[in-house]
């Protein structure tokens, strides 16, 4: 069980994670998503250890997380900011991981080079983007961290290696369980291989939910102007479109079947909502229903 | 593996690569020299001696700037990797006097050998290899704790607070060498009592490294080195 | 594979029930453990698990301690039997009130219908 309590996290002024309290069990794969700016990575470095939050604290199965050996020995933390020296070789920082983490696979990690096509003898600073990705993929893999946490690094990379990334990711899910927390933007990639998703909007948890239950839960209802309003009294209102005398509200939460049949012989259409609109939506600016 | 182990190994390239460029720097200079006549100044002293007590203040920064991140990132914690970099900072304020001092002993019995030794040239007496070698082990302690503090406080704030941090932060470096020398002819300079000398160096050293710990006990892994 | 606008256990569920009665998948016959089946579609092992699960409460599945899944003898029928009494309400009715709606009568679906006999 990872919990945070309470955490708060500030630069300055600044809030960047507003007193967040959350509970995620371990052995799934989560996927954390949020806007720029909306706390995520600042949440991820409070998870990783990588930061000390201002208030409250990190908990690994019961433990404080942070400065606590085994919990950080047993944490991979992979950013986009590659934490490696330019100068060093990918083989280096490989022979460094072996070193120091006890959980390391070596042969996982060069058969991972492999796949991703990666000479490792390549020095860092000579790395593409999305060559970089690779380096961070194979650091966060190999690592067979119980706590893995992967912060867009890989968003560096074509589709192609996306598509080899979330592979083997899953593959080695598989065979070897642990809980994996995956930050993105790419939701409708993504979405099947999470078993939850977390929602972060302005500091807070807007959401923890699995991912099955976010599928389908949002609607958008079209027709004429007054009669949608009037459709959309009592439900939360997530965004709102019109054109002359056709309005199309998006609406939160899941309509019965009955309401729905009522709604088409009132000459509306509905249409469901995918994860992504929903996630733009609920990260948007929240309208009233009663407008 | 632990941390001073893993530190050892990385650094391993680094040092070896130095003493090469080192001596062939002080064979080439050397040679150079004594074909104008007879030695007169230790080269080696004034290269890995008296200024060279700058390798072990940039080994201190190299030590924070470049390795602490990448610890981090492989599970280490701060604690841990400052006790890490502690031992080997230890390790550097026992070797490298040792090398100035063997090295010193190279330069002055080869130079003796082939009779190249001129009046003032600091010749090496065995006698006095103790003495050398204390006499650059508090620059040593004071450079390197220095180096690593400095870096310390230029990480965990602004520039602009880094750069008010480099006059305390430097104190167990001057203390170090203001106190006890040696200067570019070889002479051993002692400007305090060597016991007094050595307790205010390991005082300034030892607040030194309070000064690290507090600083970096629980610093943000930032994404830059600095 | 899946479409993300409803949950998937639900879709994995009605693709193998699909299987099922098209013949795809026997009765008796093993089915891809939760696993395997996670890997081939590229999705969390978690909800290909829900779904199975959904199967067996359902009695369309049922599982062998250390060997595996595999569709119940009745499930065909019992699935067929199923389909057919929510034929009429949620296949024919909807098509009703098309009809309806753009103004064929009952007795023009009828003519179409003997036609395709």
């Amino acid at each position: 069980m990872i919990e945070m309590r309470g955490v708060t996290i500030r630069y300055g002024d600044t809030v960047a994670v507003d007193d967040v309290h959350l509970t995620l069990p371990t052995g799934k794969i989560y996927g954390l998503l949020g806007r720029n700016g909306s706390g995520k990575t600042s949440l991820l470095s409070a998870l990783a250890s990588y930061r000390r939050p201002n208030r409250g604290t990190v908990l690994v199965d019961g433990v404080e997380a942070f400065e606590n050996p085994r919990v950080m020995r047993g944490t991979v933390f992979v950013r986009d900011t590659l934490d490696l020296n330019d100068s060093d070789r990918v083989r280096t920082a490989l022979e460094v991981a072996g070193w120091l983490r006890p959980t390391w696979d070596a042969e996982y990690a060069l058969k991972l080079l492999d796949i991703f096509e990666l000479d490792s003898r390549k020095r860092v600073s000579a790395l593409s983007r999305g060559q970089r990705s690779v380096v961070g993929v194979v650091l966060g893999l190999a690592a067979r961290a119980p706590l893995t946490i992967l912060d867009e690094s890989y968003l560096g990379m074509d589709a192609v290696a996306r598509t080899l990334f979330y592979r083997e990711l899953l593959a080695d899910y598989l065979s070897h369980p642990r809980t994996v927390i995956l930050s993105t933007h790419l939701i409708e990639e993504v979405a099947d291989l999470f078993e939850r998703v977390v929602i972060i909007d302005r500091g807070r948890i807007l959401l923890h939910d699995e991912t099955d239950a976010l599928r389908g839960r949002g609607v958008t209802v079209t027709g004429p102007a007054d009669r949608v309003t009037a459709f959309a009294a009592g439900h939360t209102v997530l965004g709102e479109q019109s054109l002359g005398g056709v309005r199309a509200l998006t609406l939160d939460g899941r309509l019965e079947p009955g309401e729905i049949a009522r709604g088409e012989q009132a000459g509306l259409t509905f249409g469901p909502l995918g994860l992504q609109d929903l996630f733009v939506h609920l990260t948007s600016q929240r309208l009233e229903a009663s407008r | 593996m632990s941390v001073v182990m893993s530190l050892l190994r990385l650094w391993r390239p680094m040092i070896l690569w130095f003493a090469v460029i080192l001596v062939a720097i002080e064979v080439a200079a050397v040679a150079a020299i004594s074909t104008a006549g007879p030695v007169r100044f230790s080269f080696w002293l004034v290269v890995a001696g008296a200024s060279a007590v700058y390798w072990p203040l940039v080994a201190g920064i190299l030590l924070v700037s470049m390795f602490f991140r990448l610890f981090m990132a492989n599970g280490v914690t701060r604690h841990e990797f400052l006790r890490g970099i502690a031992l080997f900072a230890l390790g550097v304020t026992i070797v490298f006097p040792a090398v100035v001092v063997v090295g010193h002993a190279v330069e002055s019995v080869v130079l003796g050998l082939a009779d190249h030794r001129a009046e003032s040239y600091p010749v090496f007496r065995f006698g006095e290899a103790a003495a050398e070698y204390f006499h650059l082990l508090p620059a040593t302690a004071g450079f390197v704790t220095s180096g690593i503090l400095i870096t310390a406080a230029f990480y965990r704030f602004r520039p602009w607070i880094g750069v008010l941090l480099i006059a305390p932060g430097s104190v167990p470096a001057l203390i170090g060498n203001g106190l006890i020398q040696i200067d570019d002819s070889g002479e051993l300079i002692a400007r305090l009592p060597y016991a007094v000398a050595l307790t205010l160096t390991a005082v300034a050293v030892v607040l030194g490294w309070a000064a690290t710990h507090r600083l970096l006990r629980d610093v943000a892994v930032k994404r830059s080195a600095t | 594979m899946f479409n993300d606008r409803s949950p998937i256990y639900q879709q994995i569920a009605d693709g193998i029930k699909n299987d099922i009665l098209s013949g795809s998948l026997r009765e008796d016959e093993q089915v891809m453990s939760t696993n395997q089946y996670a890997a081939f579609y590229r999705i969390n092992p978690a909800t290909a698990a829900k779904g199975f699960a959904q199967l067996v409460d359902e009695g369309v599945l049922y599982k062998k301690r250390g060997i595996g899944m595999f569709v119940s003898p009745d499930a065909p029928g019992k699935l067929r039997a199923a389909r057919r009494e929510r034929f009429f309400a949620e296949a024919l009715e909807p098509v009703l009130d098309e009809a309806e709606r753009v103004g064929i009568s009952i007795d023009e679906i009828t003519h179409y219908l003997g036609s395709r006999r």
